[in-house]
């Protein structure tokens, strides 16, 4: 890791007016959960995990990541401005893994933390949804975190990309054919969720969830390794 | 130790060589690369800088690749042309962030001392974003200097900048050069480079077309046969005269009321027209350089 890089990253995402979009996913979604609380008598642990696996790992988490990645590492590679970074001795994976790192930390914050607390205002702790949402968090922002700085590396305006992939794949495609869920990230993060809540409710998790965590890891060290290779070679502009 | 040598280096994008087979060997001062927009200098630059890996060939620095070994950037300062630097940072925080990068003894000072240099020190409080394009342009200056490199490296140096900030600029490469460090620059205006570089090399559709200092250079460009459209009160007579002159090569009826006159020497035919039009009565009313773009010029380059 790089101290420069990280602390340049973290004035990137928080030093400016983007700040306030990326805040208000989870206050949104700590707002919603006492809302649900106050307008259900009875609120069960298994309304409390599907709300925060509809509305947390379905939308905040990956919205959050996008903004995140997009800033960091997607407009970097778009408008060139990376190349004041490869021009000091500084490895290529290094460069990537600090900015992954920071990416990795505002989801943290900002989705799976708010996860874990809108987990305890909906259920007061029982039947640990709670920290089920905290580690579900953490596994679906990993997984999107690779993904969205993979997609940086295969094309020239990768946010609409970015967005794409979540609406497309994510959120229609992974629902509508089944096989899909092996390469979800959502439903990696739903399987984390089940597993952890161990909630019996609407049967299986879509996906073994050791595989999950796995596929997750994978997914964010491929993102990291692709975008330093496509850091191996940048020109200056397009002449 | 702060020679740049270029060894038959190609850079091929799939079918598409963006540089072909270039041999460079640059020294301490000021180098000016020249060539139309789309020739592959910043290919070029990209390449001397490591950026890029060059499809055959070799890039060395004091001997040492530019690939392949990220430590070679202490001994690099590299001002790119795009305009998107991170323009939330103050100027200071930026050059300041290059210095911390370069992991150099003294951050603080050094970061101070390159401000100074572009003379940015009354706003390198300001962020970034509301910098003008000349004062962005030096502050990328500053941020490559910081480390005090051997090797400067400046992709269209000069863009945006008024002639005051021009010769600023020019006046701080120069004086940087002076301390025995090397620097390249490209542009593709020959009058900028000729200001300051002791040395140009001119790259022409990704080959190397002519090297020299910028008398040759000059002589290569001027001295070539310039082509002309003359119409006049008598043609066929202006186009006898002409003929005898030994600075015209050639002359040609277009039609019924133009002449094509093509000669060696721009100076002298600039005299030679008037003196004998004014001569035998012939009164000129055109004459119009058909071929005086840059393009031709560097394409007459490539062909000798």
């Amino acid at each position: 890791m790089n101290i420069p890089i990280l602390r340049l990253a973290l004035r990137s995402l928080f030093g400016r007016g983007r700040v306030w979009l990326l805040l208000a996913l989870p206050v949104v979604l700590v707002v919603l959960s006492i809302l649900l609380r106050l307008a259900s008598t009875g609120g069960t642990p298994a309304g409390a995990q599907d709300f925060l696996q509809v509305f947390g790992i379905g939308i905040v988490v990956p919205l959050v990541t996008m903004l995140a990645t997009t800033t960091l590492i997607n407009s970097e590679f778009d408008d060139g401005s990376i190349i004041y970074l490869l021009s000091k001795p500084v490895s290529r994976v290094t460069i990537i893994a600090s900015k992954a790192l920071v990416v990795l930390a505002a989801a943290t914050v900002c989705g799976a933390v708010p996860m874990f607390v809108a987990g305890l205002v909906l259920t007061g702790g029982s039947g640990g949804v709670a920290p089920a949402g905290l580690v579900a968090g953490l596994v679906a922002a990993a997984a999107y975190v690779g993904i969205f700085i993979g997609l940086a590396t295969v094309m020239k305006r990768s946010v609409l990309g970015c967005l794409l992939y979540w609406l497309i794949w994510e959120s229609t495609i992974s629902s509508l054919i089944s096989p899909v869920k092996w390469l979800s990230a959502r439903a990696w993060g739903d399987s984390v969720m089940q597993a952890v809540a161990s909630i019996i409710g609407d049967g299986r998790p879509p996906v073994p969830s050791p595989y999950a965590v796995l596929a997750a890891v994978v997914a964010l060290a491929a993102g990291v390794v692709l975008a330093g290779r496509r850091l191996a070679a940048m020109t200056l502009s397009e002449d | 130790m702060s020679d740049l040598q270029l060894t038959d280096v190609s850079r091929r994008y799939g079918n598409v060589v963006a540089v072909a087979g270039v041999t460079m060997h640059i020294e301490p001062g000021i180098t000016g690369l020249l060539g139309p927009n789309g020739a592959g200098k910043s290919t070029l630059l990209s390449l001397m800088a490591g950026l890029l890996p060059p499809s055959t060939g070799t890039v060395t620095i004091g001997g040492r690749p530019t690939r392949g070994n990220v430590e070679i950037y202490s001994q690099i300062g590299l001002v790119p042309v795009q305009e998107s630097l991170y323009d939330f940072l103050t100027g200071e925080q930026f050059v300041r962030l290059n210095a911390d990068l370069q992991r150099i003894p003294q951050p603080d000072a050094a970061t101070k001392h390159a401000i100074g240099l572009v003379d940015m020190a009354a706003a390198a409080d300001r962020k970034i974003s509301t910098y003008s394009k000349g004062m962005k342009q030096r502050i990328k200056v500053a941020s490559a200097l910081v480390h005090g490199p051997q090797v400067l490296l400046l992709d269209e140096p000069f863009n945006g900048m008024d002639p005051i900030q021009r010769r600023h600029m020019m006046g701080l490469l120069t004086s940087f050069a002076e301390s025995g460090r090397t620097i390249v620059f490209s542009s593709h205006i020959l009058e900028e480079v000729e200001q300051i570089a002791r040395q140009i090399e001119v790259v022409v559709a990704g080959r190397h077309a002519a090297s020299g200092d910028f008398a040759e250079i000059r002589r290569l460009m001027t001295d070539r046969p310039n082509q002309y459209l003359v119409r006049s009160s008598d043609d066929r007579r202006l186009a006898t005269l002409l003929l005898a002159e030994p600075s015209v090569r050639g002359a040609r009826l277009r039609g019924t009321n133009a002449l094509e006159v093509e000669a060696d020497d721009l100076g002298r035919f600039a005299q030679v027209v008037p003196r004998l039009a004014r001569e035998h009565g012939i009164r000129i009313i055109e004459l119009t350089p058909t071929d005086e773009s840059l393009e031709s010029v560097f394409s007459y380059l490539v062909n000798t």
